[in-house]
């Protein structure tokens, strides 16, 4: 069978840097689902910019080689130029989405192809009716799983042969990761094909025909090697309690499940998207008030302490670190007023981390272990972590999990949220159900 | 060096993500300016946060039509309010960007300065002799428009207040190269 | 929310129409000469009102016009100062309602179909969908500051550090993703220009009532 996509000795190198990609080869044969895998910063997500055409185009760089759809050479084509062989969902699909509703979307796309007004209106029809997505709700009130599947069908509207997905489960629950898998599979029985870049490769990987991974640079086949071993050993949790909460609730929902937390614990909090876990960390943070119940951190009532101050004692990492890099190195990020210096270089060699370089030129995963150091830096006695495991490839989660391991033995209390299982594996954390 | 080749997708994003900071800090200072009843008191507080950002847009796209291109969607949407402000905001811009076509756009620190200077001080002063018309055809009283009084303090403090929305506008156009989130070449 | 009948016809006027009245609408609020021109004028537009979702600065206004009458009755007479207070709501009614009773779609829509520079119309496009998240962006910034012990409201010196430059970081790197994000959803600034939409009843309807108000207006002006 003619293959799909022919990539032939491709190298990639950002302006002035070593090669990301060195004589990448890869052939795609039409309705297959590919899997690339690969550590943060592997070049995985390069690949597929690569073959989508944003790299170089709007990142710099060079790139050599060959990348073929089928007989049509692509290296020349821009992004939009290949829009007619293939789809592209980039990882934060709010950057892909222009208009008010569902219909308005799917319109703006197919007004892009300049299709005649009747066959619009069919296709429009048939994308909505094969995702199963309402007509006229507004894009504001769409969860991410929902915002995803509509991206989707505006991308496979277009009817392109290939579909390129980068990182699609990052922020999904469980139940909105298998919707997004059986409609991938969907897609490859009638012969489109699929190449997914991902971390989460335990999702994948038993629907996948093809797996491989980026290591230094190269496409290998398979998965890469697991890097997290030996689970924690179990938390020795203390007699003195860190949280406390009685009835909590935060607007219109339904109280929170009661929860005593000691010191030395690890709890990992779980649920759907919307469940509520991302408002139970807020409240606990103390950015957020509760709208009824009584919250109590290390045995004192919360009520009237404000943000900077509980701020002493409890630390939240975001789920996006670009929110909390406010220096002008990393260096000056750990090295915080009040934080003792050798702790500061313990935490930055144990992050490997580069201190002179500026926070936001660092890799995601890399920003990700700053935004925890700078939190740890401040040694409190909670720290709250929202879904900061996404994107990391298992070396960097390695390197975090092992200190937040630490945190937890010398008297820190963890509590977290995350949709990836090995992180409750590893840390032996206690599992705490949230549904709102 | 000024760049000659035209307009790309990404310059027409990138000016409307300065527009959107421009909208923010109207947004912050606006509610403050209407409680402060000095004519062009709304150009000054906004000034030095607006500056920002038209700073950083003309740093990455320095063409001439930079200022216009930022500005111009901001006039459009606040025109939604009142067309009176449409014109506020772009007939200065339209100054702006046909004194600095003289020194083909804002490839430079300085120039940025200058473009800066020019729209802000046209905007204040602008404002000011716009409120001082109205205010006189409303009342009926004869205050003369050109008022030296007036027009002198109002043009020193937007002088001010421009080149402090420049000097912390060249900052962050300083860090966003540092971080290699910039390219100006 | 439900509209009445006569809302959901005006949302159905042809924003371009609107477009043209709210200007007109401006040039006759500085250039009428009469108070009853004006009063006619002003009429009209309360009507127009009454199709609108409900402006929350209405009773600031009254009040404001309120008190500046008062003010004013120091100045000049009684036609004058029903003259400037009717000025200053002409001036500052079209607008609102005109956005207020127009989708931001059909904004966008009518405004490309004007042929504006596709620089405005994008930026009106992008603005309208990204400031949202942008300011929802600022909103976490101003959060971190406080998880790290630092309330910008007491340390309005470090709001350039703490707000604005990552801020700025992320508009910057928000703006690379959405190019690239236009691009793959097709858009094209160079494709042609989207054809005008088709003339309606509404837009008749909404033409004859203008123009039955100008010839009201121009009635009022020159005959007083």
């Amino acid at each position: 069978m003619e293959p799909l996509i022919t990539v032939r000795d491709l190298t990639f190198r950002y302006r002035n840097q070593p090669p990301v990609l060195r004589g990448v080869n890869l052939t795609v044969q039409p309705g297959a689902l590919v899997l690339i895998a690969g550590a943060t910063g592997s070049g995985k997500s390069t690949l597929l910019n690569c073959l989508a055409g944003i790299a170089p185009t709007h990142t710099g760089g060079e790139l050599t080689g060959l990348i073929q759809c089928k007989d049509i050479v692509l290296n020349e084509l821009g992004v939009r130029e290949r829009g007619q062989y293939l789809g592209v969902v980039l990882q934060n699909v709010e950057t892909q989405l222009f208009t008010e509703t569902i219909t308005e979307e799917l319109n703006f796309g197919l007004e892009n192809l300049n299709l005649a007004p009747a066959v619009l209106v069919q296709t429009r029809e048939r994308a909505l009716h094969e995702l199963d997505l309402p007509h006229d709700r507004l894009l504001k009130d769409l969860s991410a799983g929902q915002k995803q599947r509509l991206v989707l069908a505006c991308v496979l509207a277009m009817g392109q042969p290939l579909l390129l997905l980068d990182e699609p489960f990052a922020y999904l629950d469980p139940r909105s990761c298998e919707q997004l898998l059986a409609l991938l599979i969907q897609r490859t029985q009638t012969g489109q094909t699929v190449v997914v870049v991902e971390h989460r490769t335990e999702l994948v990987t038993r629907y996948a025909t093809h797996c491989y991974h980026v290591h230094q640079g190269r496409l290998q086949p398979g998965l890469p090697p697991p890097v997290i071993s030996e689970p924690l050993p179990s938390p020795q949790s203390q007699p003195t309690l860190t949280v406390k909460t009685t009835g909590l609730a935060y607007g219109p929902h339904p109280p929170y499940p009661d929860l005593q937390v000691s010191q030395g614990e690890r709890v990992l909090l779980q649920g759907a998207n919307g469940s509520g876990k991302t408002t139970l960390l807020r409240l606990l943070s103390g950015l957020v008030r509760p709208t009824q119940g009584k919250l109590e951190i290390l045995g004192q009532d919360t009520h009237r302490i404000s943000v900077a101050v509980l701020a002493r004692t409890v630390g939240l990492v975001l789920q996006n670190p670009n929110h909390q890099l406010f220096a002008e190195s990393v260096q000056e990020e750990i090295f915080q007023p009040g934080v003792d210096p050798a702790w500061a270089r313990t935490l930055l060699e144990r992050l490997n981390l580069p201190p002179a370089q500026h926070p936001q030129a660092l890799s995601q995963g890399q920003k990700r272990r700053l935004a925890l150091g700078a939190v740890l830096a401040r040694r409190p006695r909670l720290c709250l972590l929202d879904e900061i495991t996404v994107g990391q490839d298992p070396e960097s989660l390695s390197l975090m999990l092992k200190l937040l391991g630490e945190f937890t033995t010398t008297g820190g209390t963890l509590m977290l949220t995350s949709h990836d299982p090995q992180v409750a594996d590893y840390l032996q954390a206690r599992v705490v159900q949230v549904s709102n | 060096m000024v760049k000659t080749f035209s307009w790309q997708l990404k310059d027409y994003v990138f000016a409307a993500f300065m527009a959107m900071g421009i909208l923010l800090a109207a947004v912050v200072t606006q509610p403050i300016a209407q409680i402060i009843p000095i004519p062009g008191i709304r150009t000054i507080l906004w000034a030095p946060l607006a500056g920002i950002f038209l700073t950083l847009g003309m740093a990455r796209l320095q063409r001439p039509g930079t200022v216009f291109l930022i500005l111009g969607p901001v006039g459009l949407i606040l025109g939604l309010i009142n067309p009176i402000i449409t014109l506020v905001l772009l007939v200065p811009a339209l100054v702006t960007e046909l004194v600095m076509a003289l020194v083909a756009g804002y490839g430079s620190r300085t120039r940025r300065f200058w473009g800066n200077l020019i729209y802000f001080e046209a905007t204040v002063l602008g404002g000011v002799l716009g409120t001082v018309t109205g205010l006189t055809a409303a009342f009926g009283i004869n205050v003369p428009v050109l008022n030296p009084w007036l027009l002198l303090p109002a043009g020193s403090v937007a002088g001010l207040v421009a080149g402090l929305g420049w000097w912390l506008g060249e900052r962050v156009v300083a860090q966003l190269q540092k971080a290699g989130k910039l390219d100006i070449g | 929310m439900k509209l009445w009948a006569p809302a959901v016809w005006f949302r159905q006027v042809n924003p371009l129409l609107k477009m043209i009245f709210t200007l007109l609408a401006l040039a006759l609020a500085l250039g009428l000469k009469t108070w009853t021109a004006m009063a006619v004028l002003v009429g009209f537009l309360l009507l127009l009102l009454l199709l609108t979702p409900r402006l929350p600065w209405l009773g600031w206004l009254g009040l404001g016009l309120l008190g500046g009458g008062a003010v004013l009755t120091y100045f000049t007479d009684s036609a004058g100062v029903m003259l400037t207070i009717l000025r200053v709501l002409a001036i500052l009614l079209p607008a609102p309602v005109l956005a207020g009773t127009t989708p931001p779609a059909d904004l966008v829509r009518a405004l490309q179909t004007v042929r504006l520079p596709v620089g405005l119309v994008l930026g009106v496009v992008l603005i309208w969908r990204f400031l949202p998240l942008i300011r929802q962006e600022s909103e976490r910034i101003w959060e971190a500051n406080l998880l790290r012990g630092i309330d910008l409201k007491r340390h309005p010196r470090l709001i350039f550090s703490g707000l604005f430059v990552p801020l700025i970081f992320r508009m910057v790197s928000y703006a690379d993703e959405v190019t690239v994000g236009l691009e793959t959803r097709g858009y094209d600034p160079q494709a042609p220009h989207r054809p005008a939409r088709a003339w309606r009843g509404a837009d008749t309807v909404f033409c004859a009532l203008v123009g039955v108000l100008l010839v009201s207006i121009g009635g009022w002006e020159w005959s007083h």
